[in-house]
């Protein structure tokens, strides 16, 4: 992908205002916008989303004076250069022809290993949440969807609030197994 | 709820890259925008993961969300996570969790408490996210980037391949020794080292992950390949120290190698040696504490042979790092540079000595070694010490002196060694000397002796008058050799003071004298002289030669010193060209030769000068400044203030462009005040000329320009008093720059015409096309200023496209008029015009180009300006008119670039970038143009290399050569010139066809080439067409067989391999096959541009170049483009067809058989018939890309046929 040059700070200040005149608020909303642009690579499917967002939130700045006349605010003219540089990311995938391998079968002892980690976070959560958790991702098919609706009745919330809940948890779960793994590795080294 | 399961529905067809174009970059909006999206899809991500996991996607689902989904490690990972929950809730069921021992790191469960909704829940998460992620990075992660240099430090742990440091790798000792030798490195390291450092540079492509790749080529010893990625990393961050401290190890290796190579007259490696210092020295800006720059800065400017300076690098490094095992090394260096100083170099009287032992000896290879090495700007040591010796001998001592027959003996040596006369006629002048023409003889050589170290004083009047004294003596004794040495010296004081007609005057008579006489010494010296008095009158043609002659005496000769000093008047002339190629040849060759040759380092000012010099207009200041410290050193021990000033008003030019002002107003004034101590003088009144024409430019870059305009005029005044002109057109632009900036239009107008007249004059002095056209394509400048006054300060357009013309392919026009040929100098081919006067080759002015310009033509003109565009439209009925557009010339200038990149890469960004040049050259005039008119374009700089036809209008989305015939012209007058020439020809005529395709070639020429049997292919397509034809195919096609039948035919073509030759455009050739039988020369056989440009070909109206990149070789700002089809223009043919770039065999067969068909069957003239058969490959099924079409253009003048 060709890269573009590097905002200069003039240019980069500009962004920046541009976001908000608030400079603290500014930086907020560009590091939002800027882990934002990595998801949405992510979700294009793409590797590297955070050297992609660098090149998008590099691309708007260095059209800054230009953009700015003619668009309310940074993320409004994101769009198209999401697209050039996925584009330009699609046709370097393909002129590499990378075809990721699928990876291979984890041996057994790293599946204890994960399942004795995610035990020792699972106590981490209090017991309503290890209850909740619990519930929430037991049983199959039409069996989960039935725990779930009576699992919102007796938490008393929508299925959406439940949705997001169990999501959370799940969320610091994972972080927590990521730890543990990690810790578990460098101990047995 | 309705949004809520709408919003879900969008993120889950999103995540499976379900949704359209249109939603998808509506749903993006809102991710980047809303936070509720965000979230969402976050949890459908998980519940897509665990609907994957448990088989509950639909076929298509799952294809997707394995194809697409699947794919970054982050989610990976959530997999993980997900199939570990999937694991437990299987096997646990319902009950609880059996507790388990917890580890320090639940310890951070204690922050996730503080939350206990689910909001902060998820913040804590987050952060604890954030924090486990920073604990692993920082004690146990390690990346590819680590893990690729840690081993590539293991790789080199017992030996480094390369003598510069590279930064954050350990000590080992280096390895000198060369080619395919084992080396003890680890390959296995060295391998995870390419494994992971590939890896990394994939993933993250940033600044870190270039440089590491950059490391590991350069441990490679694969220099070029490092300065690729280095240079990347430069780019990416540009104030990381390391980075540039290992870009400028790279170049002192690159530059190493390039020493190595056996030709040591590329000047390559003093280039690569002065970019390496230069990036040393922004590292060290960056962070003065940085080892590694420290130390490969010494090491460069030990290669660059500055010794002092790389001591005290060397002391500056072991001040930092006293105690390591680089310091071992620094001190090993240091001492063998301190030993190499302390070498003994003999006296003058052991050298005498020397030579009397091997004289007396016979040995004459060691009394011949000892005399060449004597020779000095006042003649031989050795010479004048037996001359001196004898003179001061008893007069009446009755046998001959052994003084004298050793001179006898000396001059009969030189006689077998060089057959340089001069010697021993001086010999024979002392045989023969009475007593009292020995005492006029002894005073004479006094005053000589006293005049040499006044011209070395800079008191060159005084000197001439002894001078003078010196030689009536010499003349009314009969001493011929003495009498020339003296006027020698005197023609070298004019030449320095300057007085340069006084000089002219003696060198007339002198040098056919010395030829006469065979005094060669005496003759390279007088050719040395007088070089230097042409150069000042600007004769720069007249100049070189007489400085290749000098040289090759020199060389001829043996003599070290003016050896040494041939090659830099050499490279200083063709530094003043601009030729900096050629120059830092001379400059390296004048290296290896001190080297070799063991020159002292008090003879070396010229050598650290020269470089300088070529560093500095290579823009590579830091570089520069080095030699020019040491220059300056020199030249203050050697007390001769012509070249202490010199070096002062160098050093301050360079500080100037450093934007160090104050430190380089100092040293100008410096300079200043070296003549001013002599201003009675007129050697004295030059310094301060000079320098105070060097200060207007220092003061106009720092914008003081009251300050500089009364600097220039001081220096014009110096410089009129002295009658000397040389530096009139620096300080007259000077002035109209000056003028400008203070918007004072009516003295920049008077200015401007007096540039433009010494401008042309120096346009009829520089003879050789290669000297003129580097000469004007640095002065472009002034034309762009010019063009820029008179457009947009005076308002008067036609005056801006009359300086546009007058600019513009000058050389071609005056070879088109006068004829061409080829000389071979020591630089290689070269070209001249005819000799003839300007007004031979008339330029026209727009009112005349209206006027002359056939009725079926559009001239549209560029002139590509600093920061706009002008575009003149010049129609008969319309006269001139014109617009411009604000447009950077770089911009432009990048943009052709990537629009021709992409076109010959078939990239699909392609249309976009012709598109946009389209909007910058077309759409501004598109109402003035007429679609029944040919346009012929007059391109400017990069413009020569637009593909016009390719141009894609925004509107239509058409291609320009849909709606238009197109042609281009180098400039307007060579247009109307050639039209006029194909005028002449009838429309309609049995025309004479020579048709050449696919000629047999010997592979070892270059075996990437193939056989072309498309070429074959072609010419047989369209040949029948004509009804006298010439078809040369394969063997036939012999050079001999081609150039017999060209000359009368009206129509070629030609369908082979044309090979460039960067070197030299005028070796650059058709490949064509050998005669037969003569298979030893089948390596050269091929029709060179050098011969097309000697022939007449004043038969032939129209030249088709069916072959690579046939139209342009080479770029120059002034005149334009340089290729094959030139060489045609200038032979007489009216119209060539030509490429742009390396075309496809295949393509171009069928646009050539369609082109030729429609010219020949439908009576199409040669633009009608190209856009018709361009036309029809772009109607084709899917049409072709402009690769295979718009390469090809017509060139020259407008015809109907």
């Amino acid at each position: 992908m060709k890269r573009e040059r590097d905002p200069t700070k003039e240019e980069f200040e500009k962004l920046l205002a541009w976001f908000d005149s608030d400079r603290d608020e500014a930086g907020r909303k560009f590091q939002l916008t800027h882990s934002r642009l990595i998801r949405v690579f992510a979700a294009r499917g793409c590797i590297g989303g955070d050297y992609l967002a660098d090149e998008v939130m590099n691309r708007v700045a260095v059209r800054v004076d230009l953009l700015i006349t003619k668009y309310p605010n940074p993320v409004c003219c994101c769009g198209g250069f999401i697209d050039n540089v996925h584009r330009e990311y699609l046709r370097e995938q393909r002129k590499r022809e990378n075809v990721k391998p699928l990876p291979p079968p984890r041996p057994a002892e790293e599946l204890e290993r994960e399942d004795q980690c995610l035990k020792e976070c699972l106590e981490t959560l209090t017991k309503p949440q290890q209850d909740l958790v619990k519930r929430y991702f037991q049983g199959e098919k039409r069996g989960r969807i039935v725990n779930r609706k009576k699992l919102a009745a007796d938490l008393a919330l929508t299925a959406n609030a439940l949705r997001i809940r169990a999501h959370n948890l799940r969320k610091e779960l994972h972080a927590c197994l990521v730890m543990c793994l990690s810790q578990a590795r460098a101990s047995k080294q | 709820m309705a949004h809520n399961d709408h919003q879900q529905s969008d993120a889950r067809r999103y995540l499976l890259n379900q949704l359209p174009d249109a939603d998808q970059s509506a749903f993006e909006l809102r991710l980047l925008s809303e936070d509720d999206t965000l979230a969402e899809l976050e949890i459908v991500e998980d519940e897509l993961i665990d609907e994957y996991l448990a088989n509950e996607l639909s076929p298509d689902e799952h294809q997707r969300f394995e194809e697409h989904f699947l794919i970054t490690p982050e989610r990976e990972n959530k997999i993980r996570t997900a199939q570990a929950l999937k694991r437990h809730f299987k096997t646990v069921g319902p009950s609880d969790p059996k507790p388990t021992p917890r580890r320090f790191w639940l310890r951070f469960k204690a922050l996730g408490r503080l939350f206990s909704s689910p909001i902060p829940a998820a913040v804590s998460a987050l952060l604890l996210v954030v924090i486990g992620l920073a604990v692993w990075r920082l004690v146990f992660y390690q990346s590819d980037l680590d893990k690729g240099l840690v081993a590539l430090n293991e790789a080199f742990r017992q030996e480094r391949p390369i003598e510069a440091r590279v930064t954050e790798l350990d000590y080992a000792p280096y390895n000198t020794t060369r080619g395919n030798e084992s080396r003890p490195v680890n390959t296995i390291e060295l391998s995870k080292a390419q494994f992971h450092l590939l890896q990394a540079e994939q993933d993250r492509r940033d600044a870190a992950a270039y440089h590491a790749l950059g490391k590991f080529y350069l441990l490679q010893r694969e220099p070029d390949k490092a300065i690729q990625y280095l240079d990347r990393a430069v780019r990416s961050d540009a104030n990381n120290a390391q980075v540039y401290a290992d870009l400028g190890g790279a170049l002192l290796e690159k530059a190493k190698l390039e020493l190595d190579r056996v030709n040591t007259g590329d000047g390559k490696a003093l280039e690569d040696l002065g970019r390496s210092l230069e990036n040393l020295k922004r590292a060290l800006e960056i962070d003065p504490n940085l080892l590694e720059p420290l130390f490969n800065r010494a090491l460069v400017h030990q290669y660059q042979g500055l010794t002092e300076a790389a001591k005290a690098d060397w002391r500056a490094y072991l001040e930092k790092d006293p105690d390591s095992q680089w310091a071992t090394e620094a001190r090993k260096n240091l001492k063998e540079l301190d030993d190499g100083q302390s070498r003994h170099s003999p006296d003058g009287n052991e050298t005498f000595d020397a030579f009397m032992r091997a004289y007396k000896a016979g040995d004459d290879t060691a009394a011949w070694e000892i005399y060449r090495r004597s020779h000095a700007p006042s003649g031989n040591d050795v010479t004048n010490t037996l001359v001196d010796r004898f003179l001061a001998e008893n007069a009446g001592s009755g046998s001959t002196s052994e003084n004298l027959q050793a001179l006898m003996y000396l001059g009969q040596l030189e006689i077998r060694q060089t057959n340089d006369a001069f010697t021993l006629d001086l010999a024979r002048v002392y045989l023969s000397a009475s007593p009292q023409t020995r005492g006029l003889l002894i005073t004479a050589r006094q005053e000589l002796a006293s005049g040499r170290n006044l011209v070395d004083q800079s008191r060159i009047d005084e000197a001439v008058k002894l001078f003078a004294s010196v030689r009536s003596t010499f003349e009314k004794v009969g001493n011929i050799p003495e009498l020339f040495a003296v006027d020698r010296a005197m023609a070298h004081g004019f030449a320095v003071q300057p007085n340069l007609a006084r000089g002219q005057e003696i060198l007339a008579r002198l040098i056919p004298d010395c030829e006469s006489k065979r005094y060669k010494w005496l003759l390279a010296e007088s050719l040395t002289n007088r070089a230097h008095i042409q150069s000042n009158l600007n004769n720069y043609s007249e100049a070189i030669n007489d400085g290749n002659r000098a040289l090759q005496l020199f060389q001829e000769l043996h003599d070290v010193r003016n050896r040494l000093g041939a090659f830099l008047q050499l490279a200083s002339l063709y530094l003043f060209l601009n030729d900096t190629e050629i120059s830092f040849s001379f400059v390296r060759r004048a290296m290896a030769f001190a080297q070799a040759e063991g020159v002292p380092q008090a003879q070396l000012w010229g050598l650290h000068v020269a470089a300088s010099l070529n560093l500095t207009a290579l823009h590579l200041y830091r570089a520069a400044l080095d030699y020019q410290t040491e220059a300056l050193q020199l030249a203050l021990q050697s007390r001769r203030p012509l070249i202490i000033s010199r070096s002062y008003q160098w050093l301050g030019l360079t500080f100037g462009a450093l934007r160090q002002f104050d430190i380089a107003l100092e040293s100008l004034q410096n300079a200043y005040e070296q003549g001013r101590s002599l201003a009675h003088e007129r050697n004295g009144q030059n310094m301060m000329a000079n320098a105070s024409l060097k200060m207007g430019d220092l003061y106009r870059l720092s914008g003081d320009h009251t300050s500089a305009v009364a600097a220039y005029e001081e220096s014009l005044r110096l410089f009129e008093a002295l009658e000397f002109g040389h530096y009139s057109y620096a300080a007259h632009k000077g002035k109209f720059l000056a003028y400008l900036a203070q918007n004072n239009d009516a003295l920049a107008s008077q200015e401007l015409s007096i540039v433009f007249d010494l401008f042309d004059s120096y346009r009829e002095k520089i003879l050789a096309e290669r000297q003129k056209n580097f000469f004007f394509d640095r002065e472009q400048d002034t034309c762009d200023l010019a063009i820029d006054f008179s457009y947009f300060r005076l308002g008067d357009r036609d005056r801006a496209f009359d300086y546009s013309e007058i600019c513009r392919a000058r050389s071609l026009r005056e070879l088109m008029r006068r004829g061409a040929e080829v000389t071979s100098g020591a630089s290689g081919l070269d070209l001249r015009s005819k000799p003839g006067r300007p007004e031979d080759t008339p330029m026209l002015k727009s009112f005349e180009i209206s006027q002359q310009l056939p009725e079926q033509v559009q001239l549209v003109q560029f002139g590509m300006l600093d920061k706009k565009l002008v575009i003149w439209v010049i129609t008969r009925a319309s006269g001139v008119s014109s617009k411009s557009i604000d447009v950077e010339s770089a911009k432009l200038t990048v943009l052709v670039a990537t629009a021709v990149r992409q076109i010959r890469q078939r990239d699909e960004d392609a249309p976009a970038s012709l598109k946009a040049l389209y909007t910058f050259l077309i759409f501004p005039i598109k109402d003035q143009l007429d679609q029944n008119k040919v346009i012929c374009f007059v391109p400017d700089k990069a413009l020569h290399y637009v593909p016009f036809g390719a141009l894609l209008s925004l509107t239509s989305d058409r291609y320009l050569a849909e709606d238009y015939r197109l042609m281009i012209s180098p400039s307007a007058t060579i247009l109307i010139g050639s039209s006029k020439k194909a005028d002449a020809w009838p429309a309609q005529q049995a025309e004479r066809l020579l048709a050449v395709g696919n000629p047999w070639f010997e592979r070892s020429v270059d075996p990437n080439l193939s056989d072309l049997p498309d070429a074959e292919r072609e010419v047989r397509g369209f040949a029948l067409d004509y009804p006298f034809r010439s078809v040369l195919v394969r063997d036939r096609a012999t050079r001999k067989a081609v150039i017999e039948q060209l000359t009368s035919a009206n129509v070629a073509h030609f369908a082979a391999h044309y090979q460039i030759n960067p070197r030299s455009t005028l070796s650059s050739k058709l490949l064509l096959s050998p005669e037969r039988g003569d298979r030893a020369h089948s390596q050269t056989a091929g029709l060179d541009a050098g011969s097309i440009y000697q022939m007449n070909l004043e038969n032939t109206k129209l030249v088709v170049l069916a072959a690579c990149q046939t139209g342009i070789e080479q770029q120059f700002e002034g005149e334009g483009p340089i290729g094959f089809a030139r060489s045609f223009l200038v032979a007489g043919v009216p119209v060539v067809v030509a490429s742009l770039w390396p075309v496809d065999s295949d393509a171009t067969a069928e646009l050539m058989i369609t082109f030729h068909k429609a010219r020949r069957n439908k009576q199409m003239s040669t633009t009608a018939a190209l856009m018709h058969a361009q036309q029809e490959m772009i109607a084709r099924e899917n049409g072709f890309s402009p690769y295979y079409w718009a390469g090809f253009t017509v060139i020259g003048g407008y015809s109907d046929y």
